[in-house]
């Protein structure tokens, strides 16, 4: 792009361009191109956008007053300028000082009558906002973040949409549940709760009939005693992305209409504490039992209450959470994906049996194709047990069982591999699976973007023989990806 | 797939054959498909639109569209892939922009503001506000050729009234 116009032609676009155009720039920005020109002097009061954010600019420490008065002069000359009848959307990051809450309050009562859109509202301290009537017929979608505690006595929000709560400090249960309930047409909520000054709060409790989406994302490890119960009511929810530490119990009531769940699920020890299969001189079966019954948390009711869904997404530590933190695996009857991203460090013990479990699977996603290395990943992966002896024992007890490899009897008909890195672990993998997986037609493999040895890899993967053949095989490159497709598979026919 | 063909004829009477689908991205046209049933033989004539900016035009409704069917086969497209052809629009957006000049930018804007097509106005509007971002008011004038018509006690009052945004 020529950088240089040679006549000022920026000047003759219609004030509503020049105005959409501010509207993707900080407000601060925004204005302070008055000063460009006469043409540019009102163009302000075009925008539909206002993005207040205090933290750009940084006040010495005798500044501090005058600085803050500044601001608060700057957001009510831009609330006052804007010609727009509606505008879009409100936002203000702010260090607000306690006495000026009347002031915070006018500003977001003022850009609520602009017929607003979406408002998001962040203070890096903790502000408690009185408002009686907390209300906006158009609002659609609205954020609380961090130190952005509103005391409401009444909520009516009948177009909003989306509600998310950022680590909202103090924001306590009976202003928790007036924002939930006076949002009737709400559908996705986000929940996060991540500042380590306070327990989980809101995350706890998610009781509503209208959600469809719900995003909850807790990271507290400080608060091991306050991770006793989650409940979750939503008849409409279809999509549910919950991570946490593990808890002691999940109650999960009414989730009918749920059809993708995206579990992250971490344990609060490592596992290689109490799992003592892999340890050289701890063999007995008794004895990590025990162990396994120190654990906390437990993850049964929350795989029951979800065994109905079509989608599953595991995170490496939810594949462990699944392994030590669940006392039965119920039968995913429904469940066509799965997609599990894995990890150097964390097991696969729970494969075997969680394929299993899954008796309809069509698609197998897989992010990262390597993972810890234990003796108890059963028939699902390829890896070497370390104590091949000691386990002869197990083997001669299970005979039976391990004769029919789990993956045999799996009906995965599609494989993705992505971040596929071409180790040697990782080629023995993909040796065993197109080798066992009797259904398989098609397999993709997106290789890791940094290795310049695609075409090895690719050669090395398309040399593996596979169990369904002769095969037609194609590739074709996106970016990084590259698919076999197995047209024909003699072996089933 | 049967697409039908429609003819555009820009101000200076250049005309373009552009596929329905890809017209439609013009709100405008989509409009007169609909109420006027465009006389297939005719082209429709866009006033205010000359012929190489037409040619942009189309370049990037034909691109569009062209993705927007790509979703439609593949359905069950992973997340990467998903991300990998959001990757390759955005790499085209960004070289299309890019290969043009300001003073086409700022035409291009215009005629797609007159034919309504909401994602290319927030493309070039975008470009033009990144130009606009992280730049002292000096630079802005430099880049856009704006001529500084205040006098420097204007300029001065101006900044002492928003004294936050110069801060």
């Amino acid at each position: 792009m020529a950088m240089d116009s040679s006549r000022d032609s920026i000047s003759d676009l219609p004030d509503e361009i020049l105005g959409k155009i501010l509207s993707l720039l900080p407000t601060k920005v925004a204005a302070s191109t008055s000063v460009l020109s006469k043409r540019w002097k009102n163009l302000l009061s075009f925008v539909d956008t206002l993005s207040f954010d205090e933290s750009v600019v940084v006040y010495s420490y005798e500044e501090e007053t005058s600085g803050l008065h500044r601001f608060s002069d700057f957001v009510d000359k831009a609330l006052a300028l804007l010609s727009n009848s509606h505008i879009k959307k409100f936002s203000l990051c702010h260090s607000p000082r306690r006495d000026c809450e009347e002031t915070y309050q006018r500003w977001i009562w003022t850009a609520m009558e602009y017929s607003l859109l979406e408002l998001y509202l962040h203070s890096d301290r903790m502000i408690d906002i009185e408002i009686e009537l907390f209300t906006s017929k158009t609002l659609v979608k609205l954020t609380l973040s961090d130190g952005y505690c509103v005391e409401v006595k009444n909520v009516f929000f009948p177009a909003l949409k989306s509600l998310s709560l950022l680590s909202v400090l103090g924001l306590d249960y009976p202003n928790y549940c007036r924002l939930l309930d006076g949002c009737p047409v709400l559908e996705d909520l986000v929940i996060h709760e991540t500042d380590d000054w306070s327990p989980p709060g809101c995350s706890a409790v998610v009781d509503n009939p209208s959600i469809k989406r719900l995003v909850v994302f807790v990271n507290l490890p400080g608060y091991i005693e306050h991770h006793d119960l989650i409940y979750v009511e939503a008849p409409s929810l279809v999509y549910l992305d919950y991570s946490s530490y593990v808890l002691e119990d999940y109650e999960f009531v009414d989730l009918n209409s749920l059809v993708e769940v995206r579990l992250s699920l971490r344990l609060w020890d490592s596992p290689y504490k109490y799992d003592y299969s892999d340890d050289d001189y701890h063999g007995y079966y008794d004895d990590d039992e025990r162990k396994e019954a120190d654990i906390f948390g437990d993850v049964t009711n929350l795989v029951v209450s979800i065994s109905h869904i079509t989608t599953l997404h595991l995170s490496p530590d939810s594949l462990e959470a699944f392994r030590f933190c669940c006392k039965s695996m119920p039968v995913f009857n429904n469940l066509l994906n799965l997609s599990i991203e894995s990890s150097k460090d964390k097991g696969w013990q729970v494969m075997p049996l969680l394929l299993k479990s899954c008796p309809n699977l069509h698609t197998l996603v897989i992010k990262g194709l390597v993972h810890r290395v234990t003796n108890r990943c059963g028939d699902v992966c390829s890896c070497i047990p370390k104590k091949h002896k000691k386990k002869k024992r197990k083997i001669a007890m299970n005979k039976k069982e391990e004769e029919l490899c789990c993956l045999s009897t799996c009906q995965v008909k599609v494989l993705e591999i992505s971040e596929y890195g071409g180790s040697f672990q990782e080629l023995k993998q993909m040796r065993h699976f197109l080798g066992k997986l009797k259904c398989l037609e098609t397999v993709k493999v997106g290789i890791v973007a940094d290795t310049n040895n695609n075409e090895f890899l690719e050669a090395n993967l398309l040399s593996i023989p596979r169990l369904s053949s002769p095969i037609h095989l194609t590739f074709s490159f996106l970016v990084c990806f590259f698919t076999l497709i197995n047209m024909v598979n003699m072996n089933m026919v | 797939m049967s697409s039908n063909m429609i003819m555009l004829k820009s101000s200076d009477g250049a005309s373009f054959e552009i596929e329905e689908a890809a017209a439609r991205k013009s709100k405008i046209i989509a409009n007169m498909i609909e109420v006027e049933c465009v006389d297939e033989d005719k082209a429709i004539p866009l006033q205010n639109v000359t012929g190489n900016i037409l040619a942009l035009v189309i370049e990037y409704c034909n691109k569009h569209i062209v993705d927007d069917d790509d979703d439609v086969a593949t359905e069950e497209a992973s997340e990467e892939e998903e991300e990998a052809k959001k990757k390759k629009v955005d790499d085209w957006e960004a070289e299309f922009m890019n290969s043009m000049s300001l003073e086409t930018m700022f035409e291009l804007l215009l005629a797609a503001n007159y034919l309504n097509i909401k994602s290319l106005i927030d493309l070039v509007c975008q470009t033009i506000a990144n130009n606009i971002k992280d730049k002292t008011p000096e630079e802005v004038r430099k880049i856009f050729s704006i001529e500084n018509d205040f006098t420097p006690e204007e300029e001065e009052e101006i900044r002492k009234e928003n004294a936050w945004a110069f801060g």
